[in-house]
């Protein structure tokens, strides 16, 4: 059986990888308690996959270390192996075995777990596993690896974009199944670069940002940081300088239309508004993917480093 | 080793080792129907007529053109001493390829090391895969020529053959683990048959030449094919140890060296 140390499903102690000179992740040091839903998330080529690839020893660390299910991820990434889903970020299966033949040979590898979602994943992914994996669309590839990585209900899943390909019906009996996961107790790794997949299924959020966490939050903490979006439109002109208020911030103006990030109080907005003819009105809280660009474009400043 | 790899990979090697299997069967049968159509003492005329060189290039270095003469000298020289090599080796050279780099291009092999396998399992098994596949092919060779050659009456001793079929055998490994441990340290396909290629070339003409230049024929022992004389094999049927040990040790290095590279190795899509 896995050991788990501490009940931390992943831990990472300053985990840094270079190809060469080239910056893949630095300084990684992470703690993804054991039954806990993460993402990890940052634009492509942030360090995100190197990460996966380091927690399941395809990649060497330049230094640092970390553990897996308990066991180090340089010495017993084998162990390691038995009791993780994976899907890549790039899937690539074997093009000339057919979905069925793929799913049994690798089940194979681990006799430890027996793939016993195989049948309910392929029913609820409606996958047609008599076709050769060439045959497949892009969806169905990605479908086939998803059953691939969850058939064995293993205790973590280690998924890099995992919906990428798939249409939103199938991506929302994706987040279902996720949910289903994590109601057994699973620890799941997500990574994207779409801050509504996580939204949808994590309960923290790790920022990665030029190889680096820049920030974790708790996905619930961020919706209540109170940023909110108004649109606003006028009857006459008006000038922008009605908007210097502390937490407001004009994102778009044409003519007599304007759209406002509003931090804190409302209330002050809303007196100043009243003194004009308004002709329409939207107030809606931004979500985590407004938030989380928000951020981006505060980049490398202290006021993102707070979100 | 892993099983589940294993039936894998004999299955997906199955294919093109039965169609090499057919160009060596058919070319065996060549071979051996035309050496009573023309009797080799009509072919020597025309042999004489041929520069030196190019016969050294046909028949590998150190071959005099008494042996030549003889049926074991000839077939040494049409068949298993270039061509022969040419044929099973560039099966070897792709197999090679095929252990880890070109699913190493293509991804696949992450989706395979993402499971719980070691990396010397992956090697060692593939490995294995594809040494019976080179014995097949070679036994296939020597009984394909023993079973020509009665019908067609031409005379080959039993011990020749198998000791030219063993020689066969290991001077394929030496091939594939040349190419496995080069495309191991490169990961890259294309540069790593251009190398091999290269020196196999190379190896093969510094052990022809070596007959015409005193010069040359220093570096001789440096030539892998110094180490293969088929026509030797086939006329005295008994194995040559240095020979044996030479390609073995070959083999050895070649293939720890390549589990060594290949544990340390960050696999990720090229």
């Amino acid at each position: 059986m896995v050991e788990k140390a501490n009940n931390f499903a992943i831990k990472t102690e300053g985990l840094t990888k270079y190809y060469g000179k080239v910056r893949g992740i630095e300084d990684l040091t992470l703690e993804i308690e054991e039954g806990e839903v993460f993402g990890f998330l940052g634009p492509n080529g942030a360090g995100k996959t190197t990460s996966i690839r380091l927690f399941i020893g395809l990649l060497f660390p330049t230094r640092g270390s970390g553990k897996v299910l308990g066991k180090d991820i340089v010495e017993d990434s084998i162990e390691i192996r038995k009791f993780i889903g994976y899907i890549a970020g790039d899937v690539h299966l074997y093009p000339n075995m057919k979905g069925g033949e793929l799913l049994d040979y690798f089940a194979a590898f681990k006799p430890e777990l027996k793939p016993v979602l195989k049948n309910e994943l392929v029913e609820r992914f409606n996958l047609d596993l008599s076709k050769r994996v060439r045959e497949y669309s892009r969806g169905n590839r990605q479908k086939l690896a998803i059953v691939l990585a969850l058939m064995h209900d293993s205790p973590l899943l280690i998924l890099d974009e995992p919906t990428l390909g798939l249409d939103p019906f199938m991506q929302r009996e994706f987040y279902q199944v996720i949910k289903e996961f994590r109601e057994r107790g699973k620890t799941i790794f997500l990574s994207s670069h779409i801050m509504s997949e996580v939204e949808k299924a994590c309960q923290r959020v790790g920022v990665v940002q030029n190889g680096r966490l820049v920030a974790i939050e708790n996905v619930e903490e961020i919706g209540q940081k109170k940023v909110r979006f108004m649109e606003v439109s006028f009857k006459e002109d008006v000038s922008p300088q009605i908007f210097d208020l502390s937490g407001i911030k004009i994102l778009e103006h044409y003519n007599r239309h304007f759209r406002l990030s509003v931090k804190g109080d409302v209330n002050q907005l809303l007196k100043k508004l009243s003194g004009f003819i308004v002709e329409d009105l939207n107030f809606s809280h931004a979500s985590l993917e407004e938030i989380f660009f928000e951020y981006y474009r505060k980049e490398g400043t202290d006021e993102s480093k707070s979100l | 080793m892993n099983l589940n790899l294993f039936k894998r990979t004999l299955k997906d090697k199955l294919t093109a080792t039965l169609i090499f299997a057919l160009g060596l069967l058919l070319y065996s049968w060549l071979v051996m129907y035309i050496i009573p159509i023309y009797p080799i003492k009509d072919m020597m005329h025309l042999f004489e007529r041929f520069p030196q060189e190019f016969l050294s290039l046909l028949a590998g270095g150190g071959m005099s053109f008494d042996i030549i003469a003889t049926v074991e000298g000839f077939i040494s020289m049409q068949y298993l001493a270039i061509w022969w090599l040419i044929i099973v080796g560039g099966y070897a050279m792709s197999s090679a390829i095929g252990v880890a780099v070109k699913e190493m291009e293509e991804g696949t092999l992450e989706t395979l090391l993402a499971q719980p396998l070691k990396r010397s399992e992956i090697i060692i098994t593939r490995f294995v895969v594809n040494a019976i596949y080179l014995a097949s092919l070679s036994c296939l060779t020597m009984g394909s020529l023993a079973f020509f050659g009665r019908i067609y009456d031409v005379r080959l001793s039993t011990a020749g053959l198998m000791v030219t079929g063993f020689a066969g055998f290991l001077f394929f490994l030496i091939m594939f683990t040349f190419t496995l441990f080069l495309s191991l340290i490169l990961k890259d396909r294309g540069k790593a048959v251009i190398i091999s290629l290269t020196f196999f070339v190379a190896s093969h003409l510094l052990n022809a030449f070596s007959d015409f230049s005193k010069n040359i024929e220093n570096f001789r022992p440096l030539s892998i094919f110094n180490y293969y004389k088929p026509h030797e094999y086939l006329l005295n049927g008994k194995v040559n140890w240095i020979h044996t040990s030479v390609f073995v040790f070959c083999i050895l290095f070649l293939f720890v060296g390549s589990l060594v590279v290949f544990r340390k190795k960050d696999i990720s899509v090229v």
